[in-house]
């Protein structure tokens, strides 16, 4: 009698369990040039491994290529992000990556709605039959 | 006409059972286990599993188990602690500590060991975490939607633990392929333990030609492609392993944590064909004594463009749903499926206006079913 129409459930990242959404950072490094000063320090006194110990869950991978130096974040929603770090000194860079390992990996946007929920809304959607019966428009 | 093919995923899952092919016997136990296994006569074309003459110290004792199994070995959990991946993997989950990181390793690899390196696959802990999730999902609904329709309450379940679900948690645990070719592997020199974190399957890249646009389904459906399967056999053998170390305690905490927090919008699974009719029909069976009437409770804007009717289903004085619609075929329509889902959708409370206890939830004391038995499907 009843059929059933097939539905996929709605993940709810934070309710139960929280997975953090930045699994995998790639930092880029140019042996040579002087943009990459900054990463070049980071990488040799250390401060980078208590930020690694610091964030286990985050994969940290280290890539050697010429150009100016980046951060590659990678996101569990498919997305990548490129973050440009070219003359940042070590400090700062640490900065970026303590922001960028945070970020959901959607893009961000003016958060201009009242509400924004995937369950409905409790009180219900409003009908002109709340209005009480001497106050509505008559034909 | 046309020769009907298998799909992938049977003669995957048959190919699975253990063949008989050369084999790298490592981690060897004792010199007759050997004699047994190379005398066996080879047959690479059958797929059943083989019965070696292996006589087991006692069945509960599940070390002895261990020790005989000669045909693969597990990953060594030193090498295991120097994969990236892993370490990643085992964090952003919070898994106990006792959850060793070569479990983790086994529950991502999908290569049969002849194939591979003669690693364990996930096959065992595949099967261990599907009767899990099974068990805890489906005891979930009968317990706090018993009136469920069995179609609704399967649909509901596969929601949760369909290959779509579940592939969808395993690329949210960040979870990556490994796709990188041997050949790739040894020019980027890679550390070659990255890929014992990985989720590894038998995708059969180098032998295909990659065009854009075109991707390769799996089911009869052709919804899922094969990494979807593999995702989800990854999700449920991880879930396996959980068991495996600490028990089913911290199995049921981890599924509530992950899968059941997870929204199944209930309400919007039912398809009626006749509510009208179905709704009379569940009355009669319910043995309601006086007839369902519809009336109109209110009306606004009647000749406007924008009409409005509330209509109410009443079994006597009793008003069992209401629906608004902006005709009154709509209206009468709505509050009859209204009134069904409040039938169907109804979740019990206990004496204390609490969730009613599961089966599961307390061992030491004998289990009491608190809630209201249902009437059953109309």
């Amino acid at each position: 009698m009843v059929k059933a129409i097939p539905k996929v459930s709605i993940a709810r990242n934070g309710l139960g369990s929280y997975i953090q959404p930045c699994y995998k950072i790639t930092l880029q490094y140019c042996n040579w040039g002087g943009s990459s000063q900054g990463l070049r320090d980071l990488l040799t006194n250390g401060k980078l491994n208590q930020f690694a110990l610091n964030n286990l869950q985050t994969i940290f991978e280290i890539k050697q290529q010429r150009g100016h130096p980046l951060l590659i974040c990678n996101y569990n929603n498919n997305t990548q992000h490129e973050v440009e770090i070219k003359n940042l000194s070590d400090s700062e860079i640490i900065k970026k990556l303590d922001e960028y390992i945070q970020r959901s990996g959607n893009e961000r946007f003016k958060y201009n709605h009242k509400v924004m929920s995937d369950n409905d809304s409790v009180r219900g959607i409003w009908s002109p039959l709340f209005e009480p019966k001497d106050h509505r428009h008559k034909i | 006409m046309f020769k009907k093919i298998n799909n992938v995923s049977t003669t995957r899952s048959k190919s699975y059972a253990l063949k008989f092919s050369p084999i790298i016997i490592r981690q060897l136990h004792s010199s007759i286990l050997l004699q047994q296994a190379t005398t066996q006569k080879k047959s690479p074309k059958s797929f059943d599993t083989p019965k070696p003459n292996i006589k087991y110290d006692s069945i509960t004792d599940y070390q002895s188990y261990k020790s005989n199994n000669i045909y693969s070995h597990r990953l060594p959990e030193s090498t295991a602690q120097q994969s990236p991946p892993l370490i990643a993997l085992h964090s952003r989950l919070n898994l106990p500590k006792n959850y060793s990181l070569s479990t983790l390793s086994q529950a991502l690899n999908l290569i049969e060991e002849e194939e591979g390196e003669g690693l364990v696959n996930n096959y065992s802990l595949n099967k261990l975490g599907t009767t899990l999730l099974n068990y805890f999902i489906n005891e979930f609904y009968m317990i706090n939607y018993p009136r469920l329709p069995s179609e609704i309450h399967n649909m509901a379940c596969k929601s949760l633990i369909g290959v779509e679900s579940l592939s969808s948690i395993g690329k949210s645990w960040g979870i990556e392929i490994d796709e990188i070719t041997k050949l790739d592997r040894f020019l980027g020199q890679e550390n070659e333990f990255m890929k014992y974190g990985r989720l590894r399957f038998n995708n059969n890249k180098e032998n295909k030609v990659k065009i854009d646009g075109l991707t390769e389904v799996v089911d009869s459906r052709g919804r899922f492609k094969q990494e979807d399967f593999a995702y989800a056999y990854a999700v449920r053998s991880i879930i396996g392993g959980l068991y495996t170390h600490c028990g089913e305690e911290s199995v049921k905490q981890f599924i509530n944590d992950h899968i059941l927090s997870r929204k199944v919008k209930l309400d919007s699974m039912f398809e009626f064909k006749k509510p009208s009719v179905e709704l009379i029909n569940l009355c009669n069976k319910l043995n309601f004594k006086e007839p369902v009437t519809i009336k109109l409770i209110a009306e606004t804007g009647r000749l406007s463009h924008q009409p409005q009717f509330l209509a109410g289903v009443f079994v006597g004085n009793e008003k069992i749903g209401e629906g608004i619609g902006s005709s009154l075929k709509e209206a009468q329509t709505r509050s009859c499926v209204n009134s069904l889902l409040s039938y169907y959708l109804y979740s019990p409370i206990n004496e204390n206006g609490d969730q009613v206890n599961l089966p599961s939830d307390d061992k030491r004391t004998s289990y009491k079913f608190e809630s209201l038995i249902d009437g059953g499907d109309v």
